[in-house]
């Protein structure tokens, strides 16, 4: 036998015995330089027990690392929107950590292969792509719903598994399919906020800023906050456009809302668009209400904002200071590794990989029986509370109105869930 | 699994074994100290890389402090004005800070450098950088955070101006990356890159782990504690790494580099591969040869050897058991392949003598029975497919079990090959003689003109056997009586060829021996008669065939009956009356003889004890006794006992004995009869005259009385010849004081004769032929009327 022959042969069998045991590639290059060293005896005319143990012990080698189960996350980790992506990154990573020191899934190592979508929809089509290639067919990480959005038809199509942690956008709401996500549709935050601006702020004349570069979250977050806001007896009287990309001027825009003086301003954008609008608006001393979108629910927001975000009022279905031992625990962990204030799309992330964890336990790491798995988890101890999940692997979960005082998040009010009759 | 294996696939094993696990071991000694030396040397060069790294990023982080220091001294004492033109000048000139911003006291942008308008104003009071710097003395260097400009993560420098605010300056990662990008010309790729305090990463060879602000915390290299330079080796990614990190000061930085150990020792896998190569080889070829040698000296050899046995197993007996290939190239198989010639030589010649001795009489060297049945076999083939005959000879020698007893049998071996040697003169080259067993021989005629004549064979057999032999100092006088059969007319299988031969010789027998005698069917018939009456007299004594009868023997003087002769009849169920003429021979033959002789001794006795007592208390018996019977060294014991049980006086019983006893060469027959003598038993000479008439005889032995045997008695009134020698012998019985008893009395002349010779008394038909108890009792008291 050739030692082409031979080497084909091996990594024929290691990749067989692999996927049946559901375990992924060796690396390559180690075995072939093992391989290298070994086939001078190999090749040779050589007692066959001796051959046959050096063969066995390659085999049992490569199958004996029990290869890990790996977890995609693709979201959007560079440009000044990155603290998001990198604060969703971050607490997977945590669950991932967490979930490996406790010895893995059934023996299995978890590994989270991180990739940056440098906010292009093209780009993370492409990223998904790659992963489904190497065999990676749970994709997390999508974190907005734009992310979403991109990534759901590849998903459908190739059978991988997508748990977005923070998407809302309620386009993807009542779909039986492999799409599942840990908080609700946009809709579940819109109406409390609506009604709480309404009644307790007294505002009728509403001005929105909507960043069209996440139109999927943010246009369906301004409708939705809209038909409850006009049902109450509100009125849109700006409804004002931007591209966070373009890296505009916002003054302009500003300026423009404010001629028509709406006693309210909502800023459908992220942390620090928000913050940075948010600074525009006192800086022309204008002194308007304003609210926004769990989007913007995140340490950037105060940080760049300063003074500026104060008594902003946030939607969200998370809160950073929830007395939940496990989210306490959370944050001290976050904490201690990233020396930062975790952020609620990291504690979403970190739950999305717990919640993936349990689904493969009980597939014991393999694709197999992992949406039933996912689809079979109705309720799911969250890091504040129990989470909800619905049919269609829609999570359902209290919402939040938070807003900025002394630097820091507050809870407003607390809306519990209630499920639908 | 009892297979055996080759002696060379065993040797090879044990040899590679032994060759491979020093192989092994010295393999496994050079990879590891070549894997030390690789690891040691790799360490200290990527640790003195990794420190110069620190060094470079330490001054780096001092000149961009002092920068900032020389900035607030500035800012401290100047307008915003010229602060701002400051800030923009120095931007300019070390570019390595993206951005300078100037914040008031409430954190809100004086001025920035560049220049940019949106942010003038803004209030960045909550930034992270502007409240550490406000609860510090001093530089501070903050985490990495996303610049709000740039987009980029980005570290600031910051520092407090008292009553003033805060200076704080952006630092371009990009400076940190190239700092991390050192590397000294090492020849194994080592990964070096620069994180903060908690492991986020600000300077890597690959800008995006930058950008993505990874975090890289978890690597053991940067586990606690990690204020201390340290270089260790460790398990990341699936596989072993060697790293060095050190501590950059005043930041909390850390420069980390670390590199796979495969890539540490791959520059090393060549040559340690080529020696573990080359070694193999050279121990591979150096066992081949070997091999080799081995296959030539020893394999082959002991592959030739055993063949060599089977083949002697299968009867075949090489000369050379190794071939041509001359002798084995060592000792120990030279020494072995001798004993197995000299083992094949000693099989060889025992098989042939095994073989020999098989097939041939040990004492005359003549072919023995099997190999005369296997010849005869050849012969009737033979004979059969060219249609030719052949004869056998069945050869016995007449009385040969006298000679036997006479000389002893060391003599009659010697007599027996002579007589061997003689038959093979006798017999011819083309014939084959050969010895049945004890005096039996066998002449397989085989020349065909000669087997139509086998009688002219036998009779010149017969000839040179009659001449005396002198053998030792005896000379010695034999014959022999022949059978003769022929193939195919006397029988077609070597058995019954042999066995018609047999009956042959023994009808040349009854033919009074010396003689030989064709096969006849005739003689068959003889001879199923013979085996009939044998078997019926088998059986005859428990179905109590047998009688006694008596003949009474009178006195010549008185004509008083005074004795009697007992007598056995046979009345066979099957054959009716037997005479004695027929079945006596086959008794003695058969040794039935024995048992007949003891039952008709204590029969005669108890009968004559029982007429004693009824008032013949005188009257005599005389019994036969057979030569046999006196060779049986209990006999003189069986006839006491017959005494003492039935009580009859010895001097009543006579002994009657042939004179034949005397020529049967029994040696003790002297003390046999001297013992009967004593117990008180007379003794009679039986048949005197018939045969040899041996007169010594009568001195010999002291007998009672002579009986005068009735072949002489009938003749004695015509033949003049028999008168006169019965008149001797009644002379010389009286002579020596001997009664004498005339057997065969048939008339009232032979009455007279005997009367006038004085003759003592008479037995025969004339006065009464052999009675039954009954009739013998009747008569007994008629005479007393």
């Amino acid at each position: 036998m050739g030692a082409k022959k031979l080497l084909a042969l091996v990594v024929r069998i290691h990749r067989t015995a692999g996927a049946r045991l559901g375990t992924s590639r060796l690396d390559e290059n180690l075995m072939r330089t093992f391989l290298n060293m070994i086939f001078p005896i190999v090749r040779g005319k050589y007692h066959a027990g001796i051959r046959l143990l050096l063969i066995s012990a390659l085999l049992l080698a490569s199958c004996a690392v029990n290869a890990p189960v790996r977890i995609g996350f693709v979201a959007e980790l560079s440009g000044r929107n990155a603290a998001f992506g990198v604060q969703g990154r971050n607490g997977a990573q945590l669950a991932v950590n967490e979930i490996n020191r406790r010895g893995g899934i059934k023996g299995r190592m978890l590994e989270l292969v991180v990739r940056d979508n440098k906010a292009s929809p093209a780009e993370l089509i492409r990223i998904d792509q790659e992963l489904i290639d190497e065999g990676v067919f749970l994709l997390t990480g999508h974190l907005t719903s734009w992310e979403s959005l991109a990534g759901k038809p590849l998903a459908e199509s190739s059978g991988a598994i997508l748990v977005s942690p923070s998407t809302s956008t309620p386009t993807l709401s009542d779909e039986d399919d492999n799409f599942y996500r840990l908080i609700p549709a946009s809709s579940d935050q819109t109406a409390p906020l609506a009604e709480y601006v309404y009644n307790q702020l007294g505002a009728r004349r509403v001005a929105i800023l909507i960043d069209d570069d996440n139109a999927g979250f943010t246009r369906t977050y301004a409708e939705g906050f809209l038909t409850k806001f006009i049902s109450l007896g509100g009125e849109k009287v700006a409804e004002l456009h931007f591209s966070s990309k373009a890296k505009p001027e916002f003054r302009p825009l500003i300026i423009q809302a404010r001629i028509q003086q709406p006693d309210l301003l909502l800023l459908v954008s992220s942390a620090v668009d928000t913050a940075l609008i948010a600074q525009q608006v006192r800086l022309l001393n204008w002194n308007v209400s304003m609210a926004s979108s769990q989007w913007a629910y995140s340490a950037p927001l105060i940080q760049n904002g300063g003074s500026a975000v104060e008594e902003m009022i946030i939607s969200s279905h998370h809160y950073d200071y929830c007395p939940d031992p496990a989210h306490k625990a959370f944050r001290e962990a976050y904490r201690e590794t990233y020396l930062q204030e975790p952020a609620f799309v990291a504690a979403l992330s970190y739950e999305s990989i717990h919640l993936i964890a349990l689904a493969l336990e009980a597939t014991g790491g393999r694709r197999e029986g992992l949406n039933e798995a996912l689809k079979s988890i109705r309720q799911f101890k969250g890091l504040c509370g129990t989470v909800i999940i619905d049919a269609y692997g829609d999570a359902h979960r209290d919402t939040y109105l938070l807003t900025v005082r002394d630097g820091g998040f507050q809870v407003l009010r607390t809306i519990p869930y209630v499920e639908a009759p | 699994m009892n297979e055996q294996r080759p002696l060379n696939r065993i040797f090879f094993r044990l040899l590679w074994l032994q060759l491979f696990a020093p192989l092994l071991l010295s393999s496994l000694v050079i990879i590891s100290l070549v894997a030390a030396l690789a690891v040691n040397i790799f360490r200290d060069q990527q640790s003195k890389l990794n420190r110069s790294v620190r060094y470079n990023a330490e001054s780096f982080l001092l000149d961009a402090s002092n920068v900032l220091e020389m900035l607030a001294i500035r800012a401290a004492s100047s307008d915003i004005g010229q602060v701002a033109l400051s800030l923009e000048v120095v931007q300019r000139g070390y570019d390595y800070f993206d951005a300078f911003y100037y914040l008031d006291t409430n954190g809100r942008v004086l001025a920035m450098a560049p220049h940019e308008e949106r942010y003038l104003g803004l209030d960045f009071s909550q930034q992270v950088y502007y409240r550490q710097a406000q609860q510090a003395s001093g530089v501070i260097v903050s985490q990495p955070f996303v610049s709000l400009r740039s987009g980029r993560p980005a570290v600031y420098l910051a520092m407090n101006i008292p009553r003033s605010g805060v200076i704080a300056g952006e630092l371009s990662l990009s400076e940190l990356q190239r700092i991390a990008s050192l590397s000294f010309d090492l020849e194994i790729e080592t990964e070096t890159f620069i994180t903060d305090s908690v492991g986020n990463i600000l300077a890597h060879p690959q800008i995006e782990r930058v950008e993505q602000q990874e975090n890289v915390g978890q690597l053991p290299i940067l586990q606690q504690p990690r204020q201390i330079d340290r270089d260790m080796l460790y398990w990341h990614d699936g596989e072993p790494f060697a790293g060095s990190a050190s501590v950059v000061q005043n930041s909390g930085w850390v420069v980390v580099s670390h590199a796979r150990l495969r890539d540490v020792f791959r520059p090393y896998l060549g040559p340690v591969l080529l020696y573990v190569l080359i070694s193999t080889l050279v121990l591979a070829l150096f066992l081949r040869l070997f091999e080799r040698q081995f296959e030539h000296t020893i394999s082959r050899p002991l592959n030739r050897l055993s063949k060599a046995a089977s083949e002697i197993a299968s009867g075949n007996y090489p000369a050379a058991p190794l071939g041509d290939e001359g002798r084995p190239g060592f000792m120990e198989l030279a020494s072995l392949t001798e004993s197995f010639i000299h083992m094949t030589d000693s099989v060889l010649a025992r098989e042939n003598r095994l073989n020999y001795m098989v097939l041939h009489d040990p004492l005359t060297d003549l072919a023995n029975r099997m190999m005369l049945q296997q010849r005869l076999s050849d012969l009737i083939e033979r004979a059969r497919s060219h249609g030719l005959e052949f004869a056998v000879l069945f050869i016995d020698l007449d009385d040969f079990k006298t000679v036997n007893d006479a000389f002893g049998h060391s003599t009659g071996d010697r007599i027996l090959k002579h007589i061997a040697a003689l038959l093979v003169e006798a017999a011819g080259p083309e014939n084959t003689v050969g010895r049945l067993g004890g005096d039996e021989f066998a002449v397989l005629v085989e020349d065909p003109r000669q087997a139509k004549q086998a009688g002219a064979l036998a009779e010149r057999i017969l000839h040179d056997l009659t001449q005396p032999m002198q053998i030792e100092e005896n000379e010695i006088y034999l014959s022999a009586s022949i059978g003769i059969s022929a193939f195919p007319l006397d029988g077609t299988t070597p058995d019954i060829l042999i066995q018609n031969a047999d009956t042959a010789m023994y009808q040349a027998k009854l033919e009074g021996k010396n003689t030989y005698q064709y096969y006849s069917l005739e003689m068959e018939t003889r001879a199923q008669e013979r085996h009939r009456l044998t078997t019926c007299l088998h059986h005859a004594l428990e179905q109590e065939e047998f009688e006694v009868v008596y003949q009474p023997i009178f006195s010549t003087h008185t004509r008083q009956l005074v004795s009697c002769e007992a007598l056995l009849r046979w009345n066979s169920h099957r054959l009716g009356s037997v005479s004695p003429a027929r079945f006596i021979p086959l008794a003695n033959e058969t040794g039935l003889i024995l048992v007949l002789g003891d039952w008709i001794l204590r029969t005669a006795c108890c009968s004559i004890r029982a007429l004693a007592d009824e008032g013949w208390p005188g009257l005599r018996v005389s019994v036969n006794v057979a030569e046999r019977q006196l060779r049986n060294k209990n006999f003189t014991a069986g006839v006491r006992r017959a005494l003492e049980e039935s009580g009859l006086p010895p001097h009543l019983l006579t002994l009657e004995l042939t004179e034949n006893i005397f020529f049967q060469g029994f040696k003790e027959i002297d003390k046999v009869l001297l013992e009967l003598k004593q117990m008180g038993v007379q003794l009679a000479l039986d048949d005197f005259g018939m045969g040899y008439a041996t007169l010594s005889c009568l001195t010999q032995i002291p007998f009672d009385e002579i009986k005068i045997d009735r072949s002489l008695s009938l003749n004695v009134t015509t033949s003049a010849g028999d008168a006169a020698i019965v008149r001797g012998i009644v002379r010389i019985a009286h002579d020596l004081g001997m009664p004498v008893v005339a057997e065969g009395i048939e008339d009232e002349d032979q009455i007279r004769f005997y009367e006038g010779l004085g003759c003592d008394m008479l037995q025969g038909y004339y006065f009464s032929r052999p009675l039954k108890h009954r009739d013998f009792v009747a008569r007994l008291q008629g005479a007393r009327k």
